[in-house]
């Protein structure tokens, strides 16, 4: 019996593309103009390539077709950490709520990489069946994952809209079995939440005797932007949280430099950050001069 | 809908705990607000989400299933027969809300009545009537009314009918592409009403409108223009459209000019150029207005929290009648797309 491959190292400096579909905290022009930049797959490609390369050790990218195209225009694999259980804005066109059915990928289902992703899903319980929130988002997760190249893939960051939803519920179950079927299949797990403090501060009450998730992705800047319940009290779940935090909204929406907001998270006891696109100008330069303070 | 910043804690705002108990709500109706709902409140220290009332057996299982233990029954009656609650939150659809509301003023609860402004008129109307009849808090839900840029506009004055003489609004964002988008929903109940609402709070009611509108991807309006006759006779051209590529969340700007000088108020920020009034404010810079952040909820149950508390400014931004009032305009826009642009007076 071949011995189990080793997880990766839980990365100090990762690179955030969500902001590219997703609603974030910056300016409509800003947004705007990066959506415009990168609208070719090719500017997108050559943008994480660079990112890769000044030192970003992963791409937390979610399951879009224009992420897709991009690394398709690679010829070598960049480390992603595939943003799961990812939604679209346009989910507020439903009355119902976002993990209730997987109407799936429109796109996807037609295509060889959908089918892939479907045949990669089929021993999961369809969710009409499931019943708790793990079940009803794990064979979504598998399936987006699947849309990535599997060498390329060092693990998922699940979205923020079911780490808070089961944060709120009060569930450690959820995260219990996130973290079990990713490690099974060697990846590494992280939570996406738009609730830091809430989220260490439940994981603290939960003490919970089973693999923690490998690291927590969420707010932190000096201006406490984003920060619920509010900056103090998050500050002190970091200080105090064995969970390895990775800071991301450094900028506070634009209202200091990237710079400032990772050596700020880092001094409160981030274990890494992860600046989006959006926030920044020039992605290798940035990333490049974020190595110091990232430096363990 | 843009997200609300939150900011250091010394600037949060906060329910006073002398004069708030830890309020009981029954989330009644579980779609996706509703779950929100439900999440904001089980994250505040002085709410606690003691059931869910939802005839749709999935949508209970569901809720269940996600991991929040309270009760549920299909029907705001049946789960008062075994349960006690302070407040009902009623984010059904509009065809079931009006009978959860009367359940619950019969039985002497507060209401907040989520999307009341974009409901069909006759419904908000008559759902209106129902709470003015109540003698606990009513108010009703429309997460735009906490956005921090226009609610300080609106606590600066820089954005009313005594320092603007012309007004132009818009929003604007990228759904009719989704294939999400249905028949059931156009931009009017999407998009419009929260900007009306906004205009309501500023400048107050609207009494005339006159419209134009646009099909252009399927049998939905996607595209509209309204001149707006204000009551105290301010006038305003709005634009609304949710065929723009690009925007994720609705973006909405309001610009004001008159002898004074000029405002413009957008979710990104608040620029101003008046006497005693100047300079540039950006949403992240403003305090945050919920400990929890998901969704459309959480600011508005915030809200509700304060008003009960007694906290004015959140109470206006709950306001029934405003709600009821851009119901009927939305209600006299239609008339007016029906009628090829024909001016229409507003129902009072």
């Amino acid at each position: 019996m071949s011995p189990k491959r080793p997880l990766p190292e839980v990365p100090r400096l990762l690179l955030g593309v969500s902001s590219l579909d997703q609603p974030v905290r910056t300016t409509r022009d800003r947004q705007l103009e990066v959506a415009s930049r990168f609208k070719e797959p090719e500017s997108l490609a050559v943008a994480l390539v660079k990112g890769v390369a000044a030192g970003a050790q992963g791409v937390i990218a979610p399951p879009t077709l224009d992420v897709r195209e991009a690394l398709a225009e690679l010829n070598k694999d960049l480390p992603i950490f595939a943003r799961v259980a990812h939604t679209s804005p346009a989910e507020d066109l439903r009355w119902e709520p976002v993990f209730l059915a997987d109407p799936g990928d429109v796109e996807s289902r037609t295509s060889r990489a959908g089918k892939r992703a479907s045949h990669a899903a089929i021993n999961l319980l369809p969710m009409s069946m499931a019943g708790d929130l793990a079940s009803r988002v794990l064979p979504r997760m598998e399936r987006e994952v699947s849309l990535f190249n599997a060498r390329a893939v060092r693990g998922i960051a699940v979205a923020a809209a079911a780490t808070d939803l089961a944060v709120a519920a009060n569930q450690p179950r959820f995260f219990e079995r996130v973290v079990r079927f990713a490690h099974q299949r060697r990846w590494l797990v992280g939570f996406e939440t738009r609730n830091l403090g809430h989220l260490l501060t439940r994981f603290a009450s939960w003490n919970a005797p089973y693999a923690a998730p490998d690291f927590v992705i969420g707010p932190v800047n000096p201006r406490g932007v984003g920060m619920t319940p509010n900056a103090e009290r998050t500050l002190h779940e970091l200080r105090t949280s064995k969970l390895k935090v990775i800071a991301c909204e450094l900028r506070a929406g634009g209202l200091v430099a990237l710079d400032e907001g990772a050596a700020y998270a880092r001094r409160h006891g981030a274990w890494g950050v992860c600046p989006e696109l959006v926030e920044m100008d020039d992605v290798p330069k940035e990333l490049k001069a974020l190595a110091p303070a990232v430096a363990a | 809908m843009a997200r609300p910043s939150a900011a250091m804690a010394e600037n949060q705002p906060s329910v006073s705990s002398d004069s708030t108990t830890r309020q009981r709500i029954v989330v009644a109706g579980l779609g996706r607000i509703g779950v929100d709902y439900a999440c904001a409140f089980a994250m505040h220290p002085f709410a606690e989400v003691a059931g869910f009332v939802e005839p749709r057996g999935d949508l209970r299982r569901f809720v269940r299933g996600v991991g929040f233990s309270a009760p549920s029954a299909p029907t705001l009656a049946r789960w008062l027969d075994k349960n006690a609650c302070d407040s009902v939150v009623v984010s059904a659809p509009a065809a079931d809300a009006l009978a959860i509301v009367e359940r619950a003023v019969a039985a002497g609860l507060g209401v907040l009545v989520h999307g009341l402004a974009a409901m069909p008129a006759e419904i908000a109307t008559r759902i209106a009537a129902v709470l003015s009849g109540s003698e606990k808090a009513t108010a009703a839900g429309s997460a735009v009314m906490f956005q921090p840029t226009f609610a300080r506009a609106r606590r600066s004055g820089a954005l009313s009918a005594d320092r603007v003489t012309q007004v132009r609004a818009s929003a604007s964002v990228s759904r009719v592409f989704s294939p999400l988008a249905a028949p059931d929903r156009d931009v009017l109940d999407f998009l419009l009403a929260d900007l009306l609402l906004l205009l309501d709070a500023a400048f107050g009611p609207i009494a005339a409108v006159k419209a134009t509108g646009q099909k252009l991807y399927g049998d939905w309006l996607d595209e509209c223009q309204v001149e707006a006759r204000f009551a105290n006779g301010l006038a305003t051209k709005i634009e609304a459209s949710w065929s723009v590529p690009g925007y994720p969340c609705a973006a909405m700007v309001i610009e004001g000019s008159g002898g004074e000088g000029r405002v413009i108020v957008s979710d990104d920020a608040l620029e101003m150029d008046m006497p005693g009034l100047q300079g540039r404010v950006v949403a992240a810079s403003e305090p945050g207005n919920a400990r929890f952040e998901g969704g459309e909820a959480s600011a508005i149950a915030e809200g509700y929290l304060k008003s009960l508390a007694g906290d004015p400014a959140a109470s206006d931004a709950l306001s029934v009648p405003r709600a009821t009032r851009v119901a009927r305009v939305v209600e006299s826009v239609r008339s007016s797309l029906q009628a090829d642009g024909d001016d229409r007076e507003v129902a009072s």
